[in-house]
């Protein structure tokens, strides 16, 4: 198989400034991912979605168990490298957009591509293909302070694929979005996976776990359930989804 | 009475915004407290000499009160910046505007309490402080006492009250004009980008190089006064344009070139520094202005205490110097007389007789009497001395062997730096320069001059009044043709108090043979008396106004830190996110924090290097000839300010990167 993503007995417990008391917010997480795969992690909060997508996107490390990317072991990376592996082979796109004021849109698109110290001149082209693709060409030479959420969040993504990241990391990428824009970034999510590229969204929202091609079901620290979609058209895997969901539900 | 218990668990709960506020009007308290004091001593101001400081100080009180007003304007706009959320939520939870003047009023009166108890004890401790180290310095004796004067101490309270009700006024105004929701969220505006200004960029380099200009153009030290004023205006709005307008256009081209920019080590560098120019310009562009008035004022002080001995040496080069229009025979003899019967040596004694010092106007090798009558301002800058003396006059004067045969021939000696010409020409009368003596210059006679001088040696004393008949014809320059004869000599006596009951012996004497002869008496030990305590009090009023602008320029550091420290913690958090690393993260801040910390500073260094030329000149105007200490003094003064600015930024960078790196 094409295993890209290979996460085995994640276990993360956190100490408590207070003396003694332990929270394990990770009991004992097994999962793949596979190229090519959109797979959507849900949970409430509180179950330790946050917590695993620290660990995969190396801002965190693990207790006890392994992670592996592209057969690289996440856990041995050193705090140093850590920052360039995230450059080189991750992408992000976060709830609160965390793009910079202070630069413009077009900078802040190429910044990624800054810190790797990669030229500007060659990533020229690609900035306009992506901007076209992801309709913010008007908006390249504005500030992010005069944007609408929506066109925020597309120029986050334009940010975290430049680099052609092996995994675009999504962290309830329409939390901050009404349905309108919440629906259009998500046809964009769509449409990337449909040319290759992998993608792994944590979200609360059912409605947005039911574009991917894969759920994930985290309750207390563990994968407790996961649904494929297959054949199934959106609507019909969001049913089953709220359906396990409510099934979750504490009684 | 909740107000009043709520304000102060405000102040108790905010301290790091109250404090350094606190902090700074405590300190502008005590300075002023200390300025009004010493400025207004009944018991200095009786002391002989004292006046000077007494003058210096009240001169000083008056630009420290100014400084007061401007300062505690700046804290308390900074203060209400950094309030604004906290008196926001007051108002969402209920408490309306006129709630919030009262409880700002409340605050303000306990800040007032504070500082007025704490301002007013440390500045009567500094003065006496001050009292202690100005006996020190002026040598002045045990008479001199400290005393507590009570009225003085309710002006600086009044004041001190009085800038309190305007800080209250600010920020009653800054809640009257806001409403709630933007209390709430007033740092989460977006901020504009700054529009690049080039017109004023261009306007503040103009001004800027035209202070320089005249400050290195200046040619002569009595102009040099006036036109320092206009030179230090030039370079204040020329630094304050360039710090707001110029900087921003520089780092908007280096975003330009696209090779540069993009490039990690000047990416987040660069397009930081444009924001930080737009809230921090003003605040750096003081630092500037402060610091180099710091290094003046400290520079010129110490340059002219440490060069009193040198100023005491130029204009006396013999302890007792007499001189009158009349001969000096008589009193000759009666010093003569007076010292052996006191049993002292009287030693170098020079007797001479010479003209006036004579006014002209000079170009190349030739000379325009000026009558002082019609003198502009114009001409102070070609203005020389002249001075004629006979060659027997000469010959006796250095002990040399010279001759002149022809009239027009002459010697000549100059205070200037080179005459290259081989002729002189006065008032259109040709003389051949056949050699220029030296020799002159060891008599010290003609070097106490701020402007240059020309001794010129005639063959006769026929030949110079023939000369002076010609120069000065009319009845107003009659006086002119008046020689000068000068007795001076020195007294062979070590012991100080000795030395003063030989010299006020000796002026009595004279007073009693003089009959009606105008004569003037002057001697070295009253005349360096007087030139220590001003020197001393000048220097102590510079290393006071020092200490004051160098508190001034740490907290405007400071508050620039915390309030850049909290903007820029949200923008490294994200590059983190992004994929910078700790050690990258760090390496940019780091040379963030030394640009901002440079720029001022180097600037500052800058004004000053511009200025030395100028400064310079105008300390010979005090005597002070020797450049070279002026310029030692200068370079230490700088140094040790570096290494106090050095240590003041890495103190308030550590509260930088602990906000930065939380």
């Amino acid at each position: 198989m094409n295993e890209l993503l290979k996460i085995e007995h994640a276990r993360k417990v956190y100490q408590s400034r207070f003396k003694g008391v332990q929270v394990e917010a990770l009991k004992d997480i097994q999962l793949e991912v596979n190229k090519g795969e959109y797979t959507a992690i849900m949970g409430e909060s509180g179950s330790g979605k946050s917590t695993l997508l620290n660990m995969i996107a190396t801002l965190d490390k693990p207790t006890s168990g392994k992670l592996y990317l592209n057969g690289e072991d996440l856990t041995q990376i050193k705090e140093k490298a850590a920052a360039t592996f995230r450059r080189e082979h991750l992408g992000f796109v976060f709830q609160d957009f965390n793009l910079l004021d202070t630069i413009s849109v077009k900078d802040n698109i190429l910044l990624p591509l800054v810190l790797s110290r990669k030229s500007i001149k060659a990533a020229k082209p690609k900035l306009q293909e992506l901007a076209e693709k992801l309709e913010i060409t008007t908006l390249l030479e504005k500030y992010p302070y005069e944007l609408s959420g929506g066109q925020k969040q597309r120029v986050a993504v334009a940010r975290a694929i430049i680099t052609d990241p092996a995994l675009l990391l999504a962290d309830e990428p329409t939390g901050a979005l009404d349905s309108k824009t919440s629906d259009q970034l998500l046809d964009i999510f769509e449409q990337l996976n449909q040319n290759g590229q992998t993608i792994l969204m944590v979200t609360h929202s059912s409605l947005a776990a039911s574009r991917a091609k894969r759920v994930l079901f985290i309750k207390d620290g563990i994968v407790y359930h996961q649904l494929y979609r297959g054949e199934l058209d959106s609507k019909a895997f969001l049913e089953k989804i709220n359906m396990t969901m409510a099934s979750l539900l504490p009684r | 009475m909740f107000y009043a218990k709520l304000a102060f668990q405000n102040i108790r709960k905010n301290k790091q915004a109250f404090l350094p506020f606190l902090l700074s009007m405590i300190f502008l308290t005590a300075l002023n407290t200390l300025m009004l004091m010493v400025a207004n001593d009944p018991g200095l101001a009786k002391l002989q000499g004292a006046e000077a400081i007494t003058q210096l100080f009240g001169f000083g009180s008056v630009i420290v009160l100014i400084f007061s007003v401007v300062f505690a304007t700046y804290t308390e706009t900074i203060l209400n910046k950094q309030r604004k959320n906290e008196l926001g939520l007051y108002n969402v939870l209920g408490m309306g505007k006129r709630e919030l003047y009262k409880l700002t009023f409340f605050e303000k009166v306990i800040n007032l309490v504070t500082t007025v108890v704490l301002g007013v004890t440390s500045g009567v401790i500094f003065s006496r402080l001050a009292y202690l180290i100005i006996k020190k310095m002026m040598g002045i004796g045990s008479e001199f006492k400290f005393t507590l004067n009570p009225s003085i101490l309710t002006l600086t309270i009044l004041f001190i009250a009085g800038i309190y009700a305007w800080l209250y006024l600010i920020n009653a105004f800054n809640i009257f004009k806001s409403d709630p929701i933007e209390l709430l969220h007033a740092e989460q505006k977006g901020e504009k980008e700054p529009k690049a200004k080039w017109f004023l960029a261009l306007v503040g380099l103009v001004t800027l190089i035209w202070g320089y200009w005249i400050a290195l153009t200046i040619k002569s030290p009595v102009s040099a006064v006036t036109n320092f004023f206009i030179a230090v205006l030039l370079v204040i709005i020329g630094t304050y344009l360039i710090f707001t307008a110029g900087s921003i256009v520089i780092l908007k081209l280096l975003r330009k070139n696209e090779n540069y920019y993009y490039n990690v080590k000047h990416f987040i560098p660069v397009s930081g520094m444009i924001y930080r120019m737009k809230q921090n310009a003003v605040g750096l562009a003081s630092i500037c202005i402060l610091s180099t008035m710091v290094l003046v004022t400290v520079s010129t002080t110490a340059g002219l205490f440490f060069g009193a001995n040198d100023q005491v040496q130029q204009a006396f080069p013999r302890d007792i110097m007499i001189s009158s229009a009349k001969p000096l025979t008589k009193l000759k003899q009666v010093a003569k007389n007076y010292a052996t019967k006191e049993d002292v040596k009287l030693s170098d004694m020079q007797y001479i007789r010479t003209s006036q010092r004579l006014l002209f106007t000079k170009k190349a090798d030739d000379f325009k009497a000026s009558d002082r009558v019609n003198y502009t301002v114009s001409d102070v800058t070609k203005a020389i001395n002249v001075v004629l003396i006979s060659l027997s006059e000469y010959n006796t004067l250095t002990k040399d062997n010279l001759t002149l045969t022809k009239p027009n021939d002459i010697f000549m000696y100059t205070t200037a730096q080179n005459y290259p010409e081989k002729t002189m020409i006065l008032n259109g009368h040709k003389y051949q320069i056949k050699q220029q003596v030296n020799k002159l210059k060891d008599t010290g006679l003609f070097n106490a001059s701020p402007v240059d001088s020309y001794i010129v040696v005639m063959k006769d004393q026929k030949q110079i009044e023939k000369l002076l008949k010609e120069l000065y014809k009319t009845k107003e320059t009659a006086i002119y043709l008046e020689p000068d004869y000068q007795l001076n000599f020195n007294i062979e006596l070590k012991d100080q108090a000795k030395r003063k009951a030989f010299i006020r012996g000796l002026s009595k004497e004279f007073a009693k043979t003089a009959d009606k002869q105008w004569y003037s008496f002057q001697d070295k030990d009253s005349y360096r008396a007087s030139v220590k305590r001003f020197d001393g009090g000048f220097f102590f009023l510079g290393i006071i106004l020092g200490i004051a602008f160098l508190l001034a320029t740490t907290l405007i550091i400071y508050y620039k830190q915390v309030s850049e420290g909290m903007d820029d913690r949200k923008r490294f958090v994200i590059l983190q996110k992004v994929g910078m690393d700790e050690a990258e993260v760090k390496r940019v801040i780091h040379s963030q924090i030394m640009m901002v910390f440079i720029f001022p500073l180097a600037f500052a260094m800058l004004h000053v290097a511009f200025a030395f030329p100028l400064i310079k000149k105008m300390l010979v105007l005090f005597g002070i000839t020797n450049w070279q200490l002026f310029l030692v003094v200068t370079l230490v003064v700088a140094l040790i300010f570096s290494i106090l600015y050095y240590v003041v930024y890495q103190l308030t960078a550590r509260v930088y990167y602990r906000l930065v790196e939380r």
